[in-house]
């Protein structure tokens, strides 16, 4: 079988370790700060459809149709 | 070591605005979803108000069971409408559209308003009114000359004297649909109570006048409302 070993692009690698090792670490702050944000948003995201859900949960309970979560079985 | 940002800018111009580029859509999204939290929050908590403490916990006990499950009903229903041969209403409560559609054929989309949930009534026989969710029927169709008996609460709601005859023709405008749960979809009236431009009447749906007579022929009772 003919297995060949990865070929790193050496010019790809420079370019990565240059963009990373640029400008006293400004690169890997704004890299940070964007997984930080999309991680917030994330959880937002979560709890906010938790919210949602409780309030249409509270919907249907004022108007008597909790039969509803039944069409779900 | 200081960042120095302008270096950067300077080096990769294209990287660096797509990122800040990201950076102002995340908070973009954010702020959004912060003002919607707001707002299901203030609607739960005025929903929750108007429970006993049994429903209380009995919603309490299903919300920590069967999310998924209400998840899953209320995109039932939204299926149920893209399936329905028929000719049907599907009322989009989050994006304030009444759409009327055949087979998940949209043959016309208006905007609407959907009242806010209120407890009416006096205690302690109060009411909370909401707009409903999943699958109504239309009950009901009527047109300018009917006479609708306007609820005390509307006129103690809205600060208005009660009148001694509260049947006021076209109180509803020129066009509405009752549904079986009780709840009302109609055009702005000229007259009465719901004229007002900001007040819409409570757990119900107003529609613009002309929107409702262009679908006017196709509106029967029977005909199916689904609510997601």
């Amino acid at each position: 079988m003919d297995e060949r070993a990865p070929v790193e692009n050496p010019k790809i690698t420079a370019n990565v370790a240059r963009f990373f090792g640029h400008s006293g670490g400004a690169a890997i702050q704004i890299i940070g700060i964007l997984l930080a944000l999309t991680a917030a948003s994330i959880a937002l995201l979560v709890h906010t459809a938790g919210v949602r859900f409780r309030r249409d949960l509270a919907r249907l309970a004022l108007e008597d149709r909790l039969e509803v979560l039944d069409s779900a079985r | 070591m200081a960042p120095r940002w302008r270096e950067l800018r300077e080096a990769y111009p294209r990287i660096v605005t797509g990122m800040v580029l990201g950076i102002a859509v995340l908070l973009l999204t954010d702020l959004v979803l912060a003002y919607k939290r707001v707002q299901y929050g203030r609607e739960l908590a005025r929903m929750r108000a108007a429970m006993k403490e049994t429903e209380r916990r009995r919603v309490d006990a299903i919300a920590a069971s069967e999310e998924n499950r209400l998840a899953i009903a209320v995109e039932l229903a939204r299926r149920q409408a893209l399936g329905d041969t028929e000719l049907h209403l599907v009322v989009d409560t989050e994006n304030g559209l009444l759409c009327l559609e055949r087979q998940g054929a949209r043959l016309r989309e208006m905007r609407v308003r959907l009242g806010q949930e209120a407890t009416v009534g006096t205690p302690p026989d109060v009411v909370l009114l909401a707009p409903p969710l999943g699958k109504r029927s239309v009950a009901r169709v009527v047109d300018g000359s009917y006479r609708w008996a306007v609820p005390e609460w509307v006129y103690v709601e809205r600060g208005w004297p009660v009148p001694g005859d509260r049947q006021i023709p076209g109180a509803l405008g020129p066009l509405a649909m009752f549904l079986d749960s009780g709840a009302v979809l109609y055009s702005r009236p000229a007259v009465g109570p719901l004229s007002d431009v900001s007040y819409v009447l409570p757990g119900s749906v107003r529609a613009e006048a002309p929107d409702f007579e262009a679908i006017r022929e196709n509106l029967q009772p029977g005909m199916a409302v689904y609510f997601h």
